[in-house]
């Protein structure tokens, strides 16, 4: 029987959104108790634990919330739902993969890791664009050639025929797509923007004709649903010369009945908007085009909406890096067999809060509960702690801002180093390892590293060594760069003015060019580190990155020691190379204290194939050892856990009769069954590795020394003496 | 200068002979049962030994052992060389001299049949009933016979001879002597690793006395203490022994010497004393010494050194006395559960059942941990008596073993002992009366004691609340009746850490969590929540906070007493105001004050003896 089944369940310490249960709420009251029910672990399981991204997504539907202030005449953005605003007023964006933001950067973060070039040669900006109005509606032209085409179906069959509800089905499905812009005036912006542009730019763009040749024009579709430009009719006739039919007209009274009805307050220029996005056929509907009225309405939208993404975006870039940190945790995994999948318990509360005096006792009762008990299935191994301050409070310094700089404002959503020792004291008393990282800024990332080096980050978790807690604390670097500040920017597009023939054209003059600044994504390090580990306690995932090796179906890889040999090259990140690489002196300085979990973008070959993911340099955690003037191997601390969890179950609460019995040399004894296995790659007692013990009579202490290729690491267990031979 | 002994006998003793012994029979103490053990050594006596002991030192070492052994040893003897050509045993301490006797005669011709030897070492063990048994083989090569066939054979009786040591438990110890036992792979030196022994070599014979010496005290647990090591120049040596506690049931003064030692003569107060000499040892053996101050005078040879032991034995009887602390019946809420037997051990003379032994100042304050029922209790001699409490449920028998390997002196006692331990009284069953009565007025009680309670909460919202004051001055005295048991100092010590969450304050404040490092504190010393608070710099009133106390308690837990309104939870439970609990490692109690709002959440935890060295740095 496996004792221990999992060796992999991590503690996410962040919030995602407020509105959903988090820990806190869920474990409740626990004045006068320890621990916590089976009852309620498993409320919380259910609630909180998730084994892919998916199921995050669907558990905490992270999102963000919209209104708009009149005085301003602005839309903002916030995170957390804001209490004294009617619902009404409130519109709830999701942030799924349905999000032009979300999406974009999951589709540039599977382009660069397909093409595997540095982040110095990678085209940015032609995936940035995907937010830009134009992208936005590509995507539309496609739901509206569906409609177009089931909406003909849809007429040319017989009312009653079976068939043609199955139509009306899909329809349903289709309008309630597209109404989800036209419910939405900022979802319209975009419709809005390329309408105008269409229709005032008639034979402008992709021709390359001169802009300034254009004549007033009109929308409408064309037969394959794609957006045409007619040329407009003259002051004094009222009919455009196209063919008219029944179904266009059903279609339009259908789009025009439907925004109707779905929105409170319409307008006929956005009902008009509507019908002309979506209408599928070529329209008898005419509009009367007033250029300098649509030429001011496309400038204000314009400027609305790239000050609308860019508040949305400030606002929203927090949230979704801890997203894309989740996604990247999860990714971490890929095996084909699914043996031991990594558990993410995302605790959705902000660490500050968890680590108040008020709470640490609710936290107490719920580790106690998971990780003090002898059945190990919902035993917490680790834990992330990203996003930590990288600059300690510091008298700022006065200087004249001769020109527009960097404004270094407080960042209020870091997390502070005082937390982070705070729930490290809690969390080493059920050894749970704490993977922390600093925040994502521009100078936390590979490029910085292979400048500045990482002293800073030596300097910063000082006092988090010589502690109790050092082991358990494992500080990850750098943090990874999805899109860098310097390759920030996007264009939504230019403004329009109107020459002086009347006619609108867009502006070449660089102020008119509309551009926002993502100001750069990063992605915390911690996740990729423990997304890292986890993925290697399966066996099954060091089976399939070590085919010719021997592995162990059942131990878990709690002794995978990812520095030694050439293990860092067979069992990698899935993040793609960043940069060329640190210098020597800065692998030397990593080097002369082995500091940190530290990820390398360095140029490798195996078997003869070129490394192009980025790869483990350093697997350390802050116990620093001064006799060898060099901090510990992570995974010792884990084997040691391992093995100390294994000996309290298997001798029943350290009996001394059983202690002795799973050290003997018995073919059946513990340590036995571990030596048998030493040439596994998920061995936990490596080649060289040794266990041993003493006890101490007197004290009734049982000393347990295990030897990592010899040297010494001690854990001490009280005896139990109530054996019943006693 | 002699000094004039006015006590029971006064001798004085002059040797010049080899042995001068005036009195050969000791005075055979009556040894409490189950504390015998047995010895047996077994010599080499081949051909061989003539080159690697010429000076045929090794005699005088076995004797140096033989004599050291306290009272409760059972001494044998065995030499072999072609077959086995010596054996005595099983001698008590008033018998060791027939040993010494059979050692002297041994001649060292023939071959190497230690398979005989140890055959007749353990049939030699077999005759006594001994706690302990060991053998100690003194050898200067392997297993050599005349032939082939005879080597094998007496390889096959020492293997079996291995094997029974192996089966009843005994120890063998070996000895090597010179170069060719320079290597552990022999056949002699594998009875050791069987059988839980240790294997010594001494390249010359002059060696073997220091490996002896360190048998006696590493593998037997003989306590020695070295009183002096005189250099002498060939003249008369004077010299003033002081026996290191008084009352000694025996000691024994070993001189031992690199040359013979000669014209010894002792002054010394004590019911009896023998002397026993060798070339190159004296024994001096003093039966009850009533003055802790033995004058000795001698002569060694010039340029050489003698070195001084005394070792001291106690044969002792325990007696043990046992008082319960019950909880006050009157109360109605009582738990008997908790009622605690304070057991108080003292030794007695084993010959003289009278004489408390162990008061000696010496042992005051010594550290003696004891063993009840499987639990260590850290304990320490007061006034020749270790108490120690325990909590007694029910009717029970609890087995104690005393752990003396602290003091420097030899005791010979009966371990473990035993002792009845009655359980709580319990209730008397009601009788089946009529209560309505009772019921009646009782119901017009508790309405009254709810009214006034009403009453006086009412009241006493408007009052102000005081800030408590200062620890220091805080009434401890003044407390309710029950605590009254729990003394100012524990006999415990501090191990662990709490850690403090304070999670609710009349203030609003907030305060980081805390942690007060309880293994720090020294001694047993009783702590109120309130000084732990202020040591921690809490400035926050917390009503009720003095008023509820930590002891360190037995198997590392804490004893809190509460003798506070506050209301104190722990695993569901409330901890009741008068009554002291045992707080587990890893365990939390939730306090609520007795303003009603303030909270505390205790978590007390245990501390790995590595962060115990780092923690110690910090400022508490």
């Amino acid at each position: 029987m496996k004792i221990i089944s999992q060796t992999n369940r991590t503690l996410l310490l962040e919030e995602f959104n407020p509105e959903k249960l988090d820990l806190l709420t869920m474990i409740g009251d626990v004045r006068g108790i320890d621990s916590l029910s089976d009852d309620k672990i498993k409320e919380i399981n259910e609630a909180l634990l998730c084994r892919s991204y998916e199921e995050f997504q669907e558990k905490f539907a992270p999102c963000i919330y919209s209104f708009y202030d009149a005085n301003t005449q602005t839309v903002r953005y916030t995170l957390k739902k804001p209490e004294s605003i009617p619902e009404n007023m409130l519109t709830e964006i999701p942030l799924n993969q349905q999000n032009d933001f979300l999406k974009m950067l999951f589709s540039l973060m599977e382009a660069k890791k397909s093409q595997g070039v540095l982040n110095v040669d990678f085209g940015f900006e032609h995936l940035l664009d995907m937010i830009s109005p134009k992208k936005v509606m590509e995507d539309i032209r496609q739901v509206r050639k569906e409609i177009r085409y089931n909406y003909g179906k849809y007429a040319a069959l017989e009312e009653g025929d079976p068939a043609r509800l199955d139509v009306g089905d899909k329809l349903n499905v289709l309008f309630e797509s597209a109404s989800d812009n036209y419910n939405n005036v900022l979802a319209m912006l975009p419709l809005a923007i390329e309408d105008i542009k269409t229709r005032l730019l008639l034979g402008a763009g992709d021709q390359g004709i001169n802009p300034n040749q254009i004549a007033l024009g009109m929308l409408t579709m064309g037969d394959n649903g794609e957006l045409k430009v007619l040329e407009a009719p003259k002051q004094e006739t009222t009919a455009l010369a196209t063919i008219d039919d029944h179904i266009n007209t059903g279609l339009i009274e259908a789009l025009a009945e439907d925004y109707q009805q779905v929105n409170e307050c319409p307008t006929d220029y956005v009902k008009d908007l509507v019908v002309r996005t979506f209408c599928p056929l070529p329209s008898t509907i005419q509009t009367q085009i007033d250029v300098e009225r649509e030429v001011a309405n496309y400038n204000s939208y314009l400027q609305f909406y790239k000050e609308a993404k860019d508040g949305f975006i400030k606002v929203v870039k927090p949230l979704v890096e801890k997203m894309l940190g989740v996604k990247m945790f999860f990714d971490q995994y890929k095996c084909r067999v699914k043996g031991m999948v990594p558990t993410l318990l995302v605790a959705n509360i902000r660490p500050e809060m968890l680590a108040k005096s008020t709470n640490l006792p609710t936290l107490h009762a719920y580790l106690n509960s998971t990780n003090g008990k002898n059945n190990f299935s919902d035993t917490v191994w680790y834990a992330i702690f990203p996003n930590v301050s990288i600059n300690p409070k510091e008298g700022a310094k006065l200087r004249r801002e001769r020109f527009a700089g960097n404004i270094h404002k407080q960042n209020d959503e870091v997390n502070s180093m005082e937390t982070l020792a705070t729930l490290l004291d809690v969390l080493k008393d059920y050894q749970v390892e704490t993977f922390f990282s600093f925040e994502g800024r521009d100078d936390t990332t590979f490029d910085n590293v292979a400048a500045e080096g990482i002293q800073k980050y030596i300097d910063r978790c000082e006092p988090l060594v010589g502690r109790p807690y050092s082991e358990y604390a494992i500080p990850c670097i750098p943090n990874f760069t999805v899109i860098p500040k310097n390759k920030s920017g996007v264009t939504l597009d230019k403004l329009m003015t109107i020459n002086d023939d009347n006619v609108a054209q867009l502006s070449d003059a660089k102020e008119d060019i509309m551009r926002l600044w993502i100001e750069g994504v990063y992605i915390g390090a911690s996740y990729v580190a423990a997304g890292f580990r986890a993925a290697c306690q399966c066996p099954d995932y060091l089976h399939d990155h070590y085919r010719r090796k021997k592995y162990d179906s059942e131990l878990p890889g709690v002794r995978y020691d990812v520095e030694s040999g050439d293990h860092a090259l067979w069992t990698r990140t899935t993040m793609p190379k960043e940069i060329t690489g640190f210098t020597n002196t800065i692998k030397d300085q990593i080097n002369r204290r082995n500091f940190g979990w530290v990820f390398a973008s360095e140029s490798a070959a195996l078997e003869g194939k070129n490394i192009t993911d980025i790869t483990i340099y350093k697997a350390r955690n802050l116990l620093y050892d001064p006799e060898r003037a060099t901090y510990e191997p992570a995974y010792k601390t884990q084997v040691t856990t391992y093995i100390a969890r294994i000996l309290r179950h298997a001798t029943g609460d350290f009996k001394e009769d059983r202690i002795k019995m799973f050290f003997s040399n018995n073919p059946a004894s513990q340590k036995s069954l571990w030596v048998a296995k030493q040439d596994c790659i998920n061995a936990v007692l490596d080649e060289g590795d040794d266990l041993g013990y003493s006890i101490d009579e007197s004290t009734g202490m049982c000393d347990l020394t295990i030897y990592f290729d010899g040297n010494a690491r001690n854990l001490e267990v009280m005896i139990n003496r109530l054996s019943s031979k006693k | 200068m002699r000094r004039k002994r006015s006590h029971l006998y006064s001798f004085v003793l002059a040797c010049f002979m080899l042995l001068a012994c005036i009195q050969t029979q000791a005075a055979a103490a009556n040894l409490p049962p189950g504390t015998s053990k047995a010895i047996v050594f077994l010599l080499d006596a081949s051909n061989s030994m003539n080159s690697n002991d010429r000076e045929r030192l090794a005699k005088d070492s076995i004797a140096q052992l033989i004599y050291s052994l306290p009272s409760n040893y059972y001494v044998g003897f065995a030499a072999y060389n072609t077959s086995v050509v010596s054996s005595i045993g099983m001698q008590d301490s008033r018998d060791r001299e027939p040993v010494m006797e059979a050692v002297d005669a041994v001649t060292y011709t023939g071959y190497t049949n230690a398979g005989a030897g140890l055959t007749t070492a353990m049939e030699l063990l077999d005759t006594v009933n001994a706690a302990e048994k060991t053998v100690v083989i003194l050898s200067d090569g392997e297993i050599i016979m005349s032939s082939d066939d005879a080597t094998a054979e007496s390889s096959r009786q020492f293997q079996a001879a291995v094997e029974n040591a192996k089966t009843q438990g005994a120890r063998i110890h070996v000895i090597g002597l010179g170069a060719d036992m320079a290597d552990n792979d022999n056949t002699i030196f594998s009875a050791s690793a069987q059988t839980n022994g240790i294997n010594y070599h001494a390249p010359q014979s002059t060696d073997i006395q220091a490996v002896i010496d360190s048998i006696l005290q590493e593998q037997l647990g003989v306590k020695k203490t070295r009183s002096a090591i005189v250099d002498t120049d060939g003249g008369t040596e004077d010299i003033t022994v002081n026996i290191p506690s008084a009352n000694t049931s025996r000691t024994r003064i070993l001189l031992t010497s690199g040359s013979p030692i000669q014209n010894l003569k002792a002054d010394f107060s004590a019911v009896n004393g023998w002397q026993y000499s060798g070339s190159r040892y004296t024994l001096l053996e003093l039966d009850h010494p009533t003055d802790p101050a033995v004058h000795i005078t001698f002569q060694g040879r010039a340029g050489s050194q003698v070195k001084v032991d005394v070792i001291s034995e106690y044969v002792l009887t325990t007696q043990l006395q046992v008082t319960y602390t019950d909880p006050d019946q009157t109360e109605p809420e009582v738990e008997y559960s908790e009622r605690v037997a304070d057991i108080a051990a003292t030794f007695y003379d084993a010959g003289d059942t009278d004489r408390q032994m162990l008061t000696d100042p010496v042992f005051q304050g010594l550290l003696v941990p004891v063993m009840v029922d499987g639990d260590a209790l850290p304990c320490y001699l007061k006034d020749g008596t270790i108490a120690f409490q325990r909590a007694v449920t029910a009717d029970a028998k609890v087995s104690i073993q005393f752990d003396f390997t602290k003091l420097d002196t030899n005791l010979i006692l009966e371990q473990p002992v035993s002792v009845d331990l009655e359980g709580p009284p319990v209730l008397p069953e009601p009788s089946p009366e009529d209560y309505r009565p009772q019921i009646i007025v009782g119901s017009l009680i508790l309405l009254a004691l709810v009214a006034m309670l009403i009453i006086r909460l009412a009241s006493r919202r408007k009052r102000p609340k005081a800030v408590p004051p200062p620890p220091a001055a805080a009434p401890v005295a003044e407390t309710a009746a029950p605590a009254a048991r729990v003394e100012e100092t524990s006999r415990y010590g501090y191990v662990g850490r709490l850690n403090i969450y304070i999670t609710n304050t009349l203030s609003g404040h907030d305060f980081p969590p805390l942690t007060y490092n309880l293994f720090r504190i020294p001694g047993g010393k009783r702590l109120s929540l309130q000084e732990i608070l202020d040591s921690c710099e809490v400035d926050e009133p917390f009503e009720g906070a003095d008023r509820i106390f930590f002891q360190p308690g037995a198997g590392h837990c804490l004893l809190l007493t509460n003798e506070s309104d506050c209301t104190l939870m722990q695993n569901r439970e409330i901890l009741m105001k008068g009554h002291s609990y045992e707080i587990s490692l890893n365990s939390k109690v939730d306090i609520t004050f007795e303003d009603e709002r303030s909270e505390i959440a205790l978590q007390y935890r245990d501390v790995k003896p590595s962060d115990m060295r780092l923690l110690a740095a910090e400022p508490q």
